[in-house]
């Protein structure tokens, strides 16, 4: 799992690079863009 | 027999030829699901065909904020959808299904070109579009909203999610983004 930084540009939430394309899964928590790869424990969404 | 066609070269939309001899036909490798095909008008390059230029493959969820935040950003290169070219996207969400307000905005070069709100569903799905309008500088969206976006120079589409309840949460599950 890797978590990519966000900063606010325009008003606006926005990572501070790239997000991958290749993850299984990305979430943006309220502070930080949290990648799931494989082999990690993916969260509930509901 | 001979497979390749030595006729066809191949190129990055990047480091494609300055000159566009008309009729000359070449390779794009890198836009297109397995590249794509151009075609010389004398003057640029000009695509033959539509493009499935993106796809999403890992889903994007939002939760844990009401600020507007980015959940996507592809780019669109410079004169790909050229004079007559129609950005297409596509999109399938997953949301918290309850009362609260989830808002969904798609932007191409800073200007928003959709914006969808959704109450009471699990599931949403919708279509938007940007057309040239025989100009590579001038367009209309699926709302006949005018916009003068310099399709010349390379843009990003921008997917952009944002919740009235912090509780909440949407998920960009499939985005397809077609030039065509």
């Amino acid at each position: 799992m890797k978590t990519i930084a966000a900063t606010v540009i325009n008003e606006v939430v926005t990572p501070v690079s790239e997000l991958p394309t290749n993850a299984k899964l990305i979430v943006f928590n309220g502070t930080e863009y949290v990648i799931y790869e494989d082999g990690d424990e993916l969260p509930v969404i509901e | 027999m001979e497979l390749l066609n030595p006729l066809i070269s191949e190129y990055t939309w990047a480091n494609k030829p300055s000159v566009a001899p008309s009729g000359q036909i070449i390779c794009v490798t890198n836009v297109g699901e397995n590249g794509s095909l151009c075609r010389g008008n004398g003057t640029k390059w000009v695509r033959m065909h539509q493009i499935n230029l993106y796809n999403l493959a890992t889903p994007v969820a939002l939760t844990g904020t009401t600020s507007e935040t980015t959940m996507l950003t592809v780019s669109i290169p410079a004169s790909l959808m050229n004079k007559r070219g129609r950005a297409s996207v596509f999109v399938l969400l997953s949301l918290t299904n309850n009362a609260n307000a989830k808002t969904i905005k798609v932007k191409v070069g800073g200007q928003t070109v959709a914006t969808v709100t959704s109450t009471n569903q699990s599931l949403l799905g919708f279509n938007t579009w940007l057309l040239n309008l025989n100009s590579e500088t001038a367009q209309r969206n699926s709302s006949a909203v005018s916009f003068t976006i310099d399709t010349t120079i390379a843009n990003d589409l921008v997917i952009t999610g944002q919740l009235a309840n912090a509780g909440d949460t949407v998920t960009l599950t499939a985005v397809s983004l077609e030039i065509i």
